[in-house]
């Protein structure tokens, strides 16, 4: 009887998702009069919103898709991503929250480049940080609207029939862009507590699904994958120890320059509010995680068992079992949980990329703000999105190459870039605007040329670990090699507390 | 030496040893081969020999991210008076998060030999190991941070220069 309302459920769950987004915009909208809400959520955010709103950011739709494909494809390997959390964010924690909310207080800031500009006193630390910060939106964006047109696709053509990715493409970009657009990052932080608490839930459920998915339970399936190949249900998995290594180094220490995480920090009410938070994001994060690595070597298992056929693509082993092992309402609950990961981290890049462009690029270049700024970071939210959406669709359909080169801009390039000049900078009064400059430019160059080169790196070590590791080296020889600078009074008083 | 110079003394250590890595003989196939069953699948391979020469490179490369960590911390949480304390919890942090990783090591090199594998939480111990005590160790830190909130990270003395920035800022 239920199995038979499957696809309606799903859909059903889907629906109501969206709709509950287009509600929280119409609901944002009347407390969004300025930029300073608009992007800031007029720092104004409580402990458990940014809580919340931080772990939820971090998981993705490559959390929700790509990780089970991962743990399916490679067994243990991509763990690695998961266990630098703790690590990570106490880092983030330690470095950056308490100092970009004291720049925001003392100096208005309501972006990160703006906090840049503020530290390093440098309108071209400002230009280069915001250019970093939209190349590497662009590339998010892409990924993100391209996940969410497939999945979209997938549960209409269960319901409905055939029917184009463009068209869903299109149908799940104008729900991100209405609430992005009329609630900017209010909007989008309080959509992330309903995201957030549906994606614990639905991971929570989903890893007990998936420990019933054998007679014998957790310790059948590892025997099945251990019998097969040892080593990928080692704690290397089959990418190796030095490659597993390199993720670890590059996601614990590339935490600390993520955009939408670090940003997040700025918009608290007060500075001992984000005292709770670590324990917020770090365990809500780990318990969405448990979907990651519970259905990967469970669809691991079915298929070297033979209990289930094998999978076209490792990306399908989510939907697979949620299809064939969830019960439908779970099902449901899953995808909505889909497009939840997937949205709250689309609507929070599509709100930087929006400041970056509307609010920085301009100041750096004009060296004053545009006049109605509102207006155009609503206007600069829409075109981004539209841009992000051809890049989507150009790299599905005609260079599968182009979306993975912008991706290169993801993580890495973040980490490599914001690392040295936010994480170390703001807590180190000897870094100079000139080392902050070169460490931006080097991260963007490393990590398009190892894109562009296909370069090969041994041991199969991540190319954001190399980038990361010489911007970090160019950062404080510059530094050590110049003359200590002279800072701003206010600047320094900043950096104190 | 003061945790500037060490941080970018570790820094150098890292991008020597992974210059060193790098220059340690390597062959595609140790990342993944295609499985001969299931093409949707990649096997491992042979555990010992593919980490054969890089397992004591790797794990050093591994405890002196540990050890970057930590410093990261301390240069986060250092104010003009030194770390306040501290310092003691965090070489504590670091030595419990260095002994996981290294009994994480250890045990792989046994999982490689022995014929059956003891299995901890449905896992292999050594996988067990890094799955549950990779992450929770360095939940020490967040302990750290959420615990000794007031004493190391914000102090009232801290709050109180707070409200002064911003008194004259606005005037």
């Amino acid at each position: 009887m239920m199995e038979s309302l499957r696809n309606p459920i799903v859909l059903g769950s889907v629906a109501l998702y969206m709709a509950m987004c287009v509600g929280m915009g119409i609901w944002a909208l009347k407390r969004t009069k300025s930029t300073r809400d608009f992007f800031m959520a007029s720092r104004n955010l409580g402990m458990l919103v940014t809580g919340v709103a931080l772990f939820s950011s971090m998981m993705s739709g490559f959390g929700f898709v790509g990780g089970p494909g991962l743990v399916y494809l490679m067994g243990m390997s991509s763990v690695w991503m998961i266990a630098t959390v703790p690590a990570g964010w106490a880092i983030t924690d330690f470095m950056v929250a308490k100092r970009l909310r004291v720049f925001a207080g003392a100096f208005d800031t309501i972006s990160l480049p703006d906090a840049v500009a503020a530290r390093y006193g440098s309108e071209t630390s400002r230009l280069l940080t915001a250019v970093a910060l939209l190349l590497g939106v662009m590339g998010y964006l892409a990924t993100q609207i391209l996940a969410m047109a497939i999945v979209l696709q997938t549960i209409l053509q269960n319901s409905l029939g055939e029917i184009g990715l463009v068209t869903c493409a299109a149908i799940a970009c104008t729900v991100l862009v209405f609430y992005s657009v009329t609630g900017g990052i209010i909007a989008s932080v309080y959509t992330d507590i309903v995201q957030g608490t549906v994606m614990v839930v639905a991971g929570v459920l989903i890893f007990y699904t998936a420990l019933l998915a054998f007679e014998g339970g957790p310790n059948t399936a590892t025997a099945m994958i251990m019998n097969d190949d040892p080593e990928a249900i080692g704690p290397w998995g089959t990418l190796g120890m030095i490659g597993c290594l390199s993720w670890f180094f590059m996601f614990t220490v590339g935490s600390a320059g993520q955009p939408h995480i670090v940003t997040k920090g700025m918009m608290i009410r007060r500075l001992q509010d984000y005292q709770y938070i670590p324990l917020i994001s770090v365990f809500g994060y780990t318990l969405t995680a448990l979907l990651w690595v519970s259905i990967g070597l469970a669809m691991r298992a079915l298929v070297l068992q033979g209990a289930h056929p094998e999978l076209a693509t490792a990306d399908a082993a989510a939907p697979e079992f949620l299809q064939h092992y969830a019960h439908p309402i779970l099902a449901g609950l899953v995808f909505a949980a889909l497009f939840a990961a997937i949205m709250s981290t689309a609507d929070v890049f599509l709100n930087i990329g929006a400041a970056a462009a509307v609010h920085d690029i301009p100041r750096a270049i004009l060296r004053r703000p545009l006049a109605n700024e509102l207006f155009w970071a609503r206007a600069g939210t829409i075109v981004i999105a539209v841009v992000a959406l051809l890049f989507a669709m150009y790299s599905y359909y005609e260079n599968a190459r182009f979306v993975a080169l912008l991706g290169a801009f993801g993580w890495g390039t973040f980490g490599a870039a914001l690392v040295p000049v936010v994480a170390i900078g703001f807590n180190w009064k000897r870094a100079t605007p000139l080392a902050a400059n070169v460490a931006i430019v080097s991260s963007l160059l490393v990590n398009f040329g190892i894109e562009v080169f296909d370069v090969s790196i041994p041991h199969n070590i991540h190319g954001g670990t190399i980038s990361l590791l010489v911007s970090l080296l160019l950062f404080f020889w510059i530094s050590f090699a110049s003359t200590q600078p002279k800072l701003h009074p206010d600047v320094e008083a900043a950096m104190d507390i | 030496m003061k945790l500037d110079k060490a941080l970018f003394a570790l820094v150098l250590a890292l991008c020597v040893l992974v210059g060193a890595l790098m220059l340690v003989p390597d062959r595609p196939d140790y990342h993944g081969i295609t499985h001969p069953n299931f093409p949707s699948l990649l096997q491992g391979g042979p555990g010992a020999e593919r980490h054969a020469r890089v397992m004591g490179l790797g794990w050093a490369f591994g405890t002196l991210q540990l050890v970057f960590f930590a410093c990261l911390i301390a240069f986060g949480a250092k104010k003009k008076h030194g770390l306040r304390g501290l310092g003691k919890p965090l070489i504590f942090g670091l030595a419990l998060n260095t002994t996981v990783w290294t009994l994480c090591v250890l045990t792989y090199r046994i999982y490689l030999t022995e014929p059956t594998h003891m299995l901890l939480l449905g896992l292999p111990l050594s996988t067990a190991i890094m799955a549950y005590g990779m992450w929770l160790a360095p939940t020490t830190y967040t302990f750290l941070f959420v615990f000794g909130f007031k004493r190391w990270h914000l102090s009232d003395q801290d709050l109180a220069a707070y409200d002064r920035l911003i008194e004259s800022k606005q005037q």
